[in-house]
């Protein structure tokens, strides 16, 4: 009796087992491909919509699956990746692809492009070919192109404080001077408007323009570079911007907003200048109480122009087992009529160019003055690309930047402490 | 063959097991597929390199090694230590106050006993957020209620300084469910021992110092090892509180969140798993030491004294 039982029991472990590994299986045969992506409500139906007409023409099913954008995201990729059950298209960005091209798990999609009748390399903005192009293989077709050179401002308050519009031309001396102008204090001496605030500790931006570099070469880093001059000027004129011309919150004010961010601030009208990507435009699209417009991001004292940037794509994983549909699938999401779909989201700004130029993109809505991510192209500059800059920046820079934008450092102190570290840890070759 | 009475009694021992195995398979399978195999899986993966994309590469001790290097994981553990040093004898005692506290015949001692309970019921992240609001600095309750006392509160989450102390006073609000088992341990204590002592003229401290003490210790040793195990491990305020980065400046950086960075944010799992061996082994030191001590201060009522 034990032992029969003994038996039942081990039966069941195994059967279970062995409904644990089937599950494990990748699904379906040929005539079914997979796509990972994230993006938000709108992005999901331009998406859905490609998909369903791809399926229509092609009679190949698609099953996408969706991951909350950042590390949510690629943890749901690479947990597939390394069950062995990788889906065929990917959705990548300008700085996470790099991981998987360097591990060499994406199809060189050159040859695709090549024989590609639809659209040809030369519609696209060189600059992200460029980007997503390693040792002459392009591994990711462009979605879009996202400029980090877009200065938001209320135009409101600008007319209240009595100072002139930005142009396009301006400089960091103007740019601090309009901010100061705007910044208003309470009774009490607590700052309630303040001249600037950035999306993110956005540093990058104001040391390309003082013609600072984060590494020797971007394509290649042997050595961070941020212990340079340019670099370390310009990562202490965003601290000065709060603590020595009070324009901008410093953390801890920003904690005291109790969980309102940066954008919340413009939107609410307690910041008269916001610093980020076009991608804000639909949400600021919704604001009623005051009118507002964009400006290029100011030019260096030296008149360097040059700001940070993103940019995503697709890429087909080189264990698909149906790469033709899978490009046929990428050719739908990140052709004209995908990318024209998208333009018209004023969410992204579409990696083919005639499209960014198109009506689709430049709508005529608010901002007005949106063409300026088209003339932003040219400036923009990728973070270096070593799959490691995320680890890099997160683990080494973020923590010990903290103590520079709550006053405690200098920013040489800080960059002549972490670079010998950064280039001991990673670039020690 | 069966009027043999211990061979029946002895069948029906051996059918009774063998049900029991039955019955308690679900949770054996759970245990072997979705725990033990992880476990298994992270110790061997202690020992490679994977970065989940290429192949894993075995690096013996190398992961180790790096530990001892790696200044973030000094860091990293420091504030562990830290937060445990404070938090575990501060909800240690305050969980035995409260429970003394709700341990009196008040009218609505219940309804009490429930409100300093509920916290421990409530979702971490929820209880995060609340306390995020708490220690605001300008409009956060209770540096409203310091500057009532005429104090300026610091800036607790946003200051190096004082983000960790946030932490640990944050942690004082979970002493509800410690509290539970020391009322269980305060209301199993003898009545007769309390007449005892009062006979031997005790007064209210030396009843509490000489009877109640001594009858609770093996509930403080199990709580104090409970506590420990779990402050080690913490991680959902933390991650919660600091946007999961452990800032400003890796002041709250506790080892659970530089596991998790490890693991799912720069995707070395190899390293990750050996940081999570490194935690298993302090703890497992630290549990093995309690109970080495114990013997010192420990009472069991039912225990034979050589």
């Amino acid at each position: 009796m034990k032992k029969k039982l003994f038996v039942v029991f081990s039966l069941v472990v195994l059967a279970s087992l062995l409904v644990f590994t089937a599950c494990n299986k990748p699904l379906g045969g040929t005539n079914k491909i997979r796509f990972m992506y994230w993006g938000d409500v709108t992005e999901i139906e331009i998406i859905n919509q490609a998909i369903a007409e791809f399926e229509k023409a092609t009679g190949v099913k698609v099953s996408a699956e969706r991951a909350p954008s950042g590390p949510p995201y690629m943890e749901k990729v690479l947990t597939q990746f390394a069950g062995g059950s990788a889906p065929d298209v990917l959705f990548v960005e300008a700085n996470n692809f790099k991981k998987f091209a360097e591990k060499g798990v994406l199809e060189d999609l050159t040859p695709y492009l090549a024989n590609e009748t639809a659209f040809k390399k030369g519609d696209f903005y060189p600059e992200i070919i460029d980007r997503f192009t390693v040792d002459n293989k392009l591994y990711v077709l462009p979605r879009d192109i996202a400029p980090i050179c877009v200065v938001y401002y209320n135009k409101d308050l600008f007319k209240a404080a009595g100072v002139t519009p930005p142009t396009d031309n301006w400089t960091w001396t103007e740019f601090l001077s309009k901010a100061k102008k705007l910044v208003k204090k309470d009774a009490q001496g607590r700052v309630v408007q303040f001249g600037f605030v950035d999306d993110w500790p956005i540093w990058e931006s104001w040391v390309l323009s003082n013609g600072g570099s984060l590494v020797d070469n971007i394509k290649n880093p042997t050595k961070c570079t941020l212990d340079k001059k340019a670099a370390y000027d310009a990562i202490q004129f965003r601290a000065d911007m709060i603590h020595k011309y009070k324009v901008m919150p410093s953390p801890s004010q920003m904690t005291a907003m109790g969980g309102m961010g940066s954008g919340d601030m413009f939107v609410s009208g307690k910041a008269g200048m916001f610093y980020s990507g076009i991608w804000k435009t639909p949400s600021f699209r919704q604001i009623k109480d005051f009118k507002w417009d964009v400006v290029m991001f100011p030019k260096g004292p030296t008149g360097v122009r040059a700001f940070s940037t993103g940019g995503s794509g697709y890429a087909i994983t080189n264990k698909s087992k149906n790469k033709e549909a899978a490009w046929k699938l990428v050719t739908y999401l990140a052709g004209e009529k995908g990318q024209t779909q998208l333009a018209q989201t004023g969410l992204a700004q579409p990696a083919m160019k005639k499209i960014a130029e198109s009506p689709a993109f430049l709508d005529g809505q608010d901002p007005k003055n949106k063409k300026i991510v088209l003339a932003g192209v040219k400036y923009v500059k990728f973070m270096p690309l070593v799959s490691d800059w995320e680890e890099i920046n997160v683990s080494m820079i973020a923590p010990k930047f903290d103590k520079i934008w709550s006053g405690k450092a200098t920013a040489k102190e800080i960059c002549q402490e972490i670079v010998p570290e950064i280039n001991d840890s990673y670039f020690s070759e | 063959m069966s009027t043999n009475p211990a061979s029946v009694r002895h069948k029906t021992g051996s059918h009774e097991a063998a049900w029991g195995y039955v019955f308690i398979s679900p949770w054996i399978l759970g245990m072997i597929l979705f725990v033990g195999g992880p476990i298994i899986a992270s110790l061997v993966l202690a020992f490679c390199k994977w970065d989940l994309l290429t192949p894993i590469q075995f690096v013996g001790l190398d992961n180790f090694a790096q530990m001892f290097g790696d200044k973030k994981f000094w860091i990293s553990l420091g504030n562990t230590f830290y937060y445990t040093i404070f938090a575990v004898p501060l909800g240690i005692v305050g969980s035995i106050l409260v429970a003394l506290l709700m341990n009196q015949e008040w009218k609505s001692v219940r309804l009490l006993r429930t409100i300093y309970y509920l916290p421990s019921v409530t979702a971490g992240v929820a209880s995060a957020i609340i306390w995020m609001w708490l220690f605001n600095p300008d409009f956060g309750l209770i540096n409203y209620g310091l500057s009532m006392m005429g104090i300026k509160g610091p800036l607790w989450l946003a200051d190096e300084a004082w983000s960790k102390p946030a932490l640990v006073v944050m942690s004082l609000w979970g002493v509800g469910g410690n509290m539970i088992i020391y009322l269980a341990g305060l209301q199993g204590v003898p009545r007769q021992l309390y007449e005892a002592a009062e006979i031997d003229g005790a007064g209210l401290w030396h009843k509490f110092r000489h009877v109640t003490i001594p009858m609770l210790t093996p509930v403080i040793f199990f709580n104090l090892i409970m506590s420990i195990v779990w402050s080690f491990q913490i991680f959902t305020q933390v991650y919660t509180m600091t946007g999961g980065q452990g800032g400003p400046a890796d002041s709250t950086l506790v080892l659970v969140l530089y596991i998790y960075h490890f693991a799912f944010k720069y995707h070395h799992m190899g390293y990750a798993c050996a940081l999570a061996w490194a935690l298993f082994l302090v703890i497992m030191i630290f549990t093995f030491m309690q109970f080495k001590i114990a013997g010192g201060w420990v009472h069991y009522e039912g225990e034979l004294k050589k």
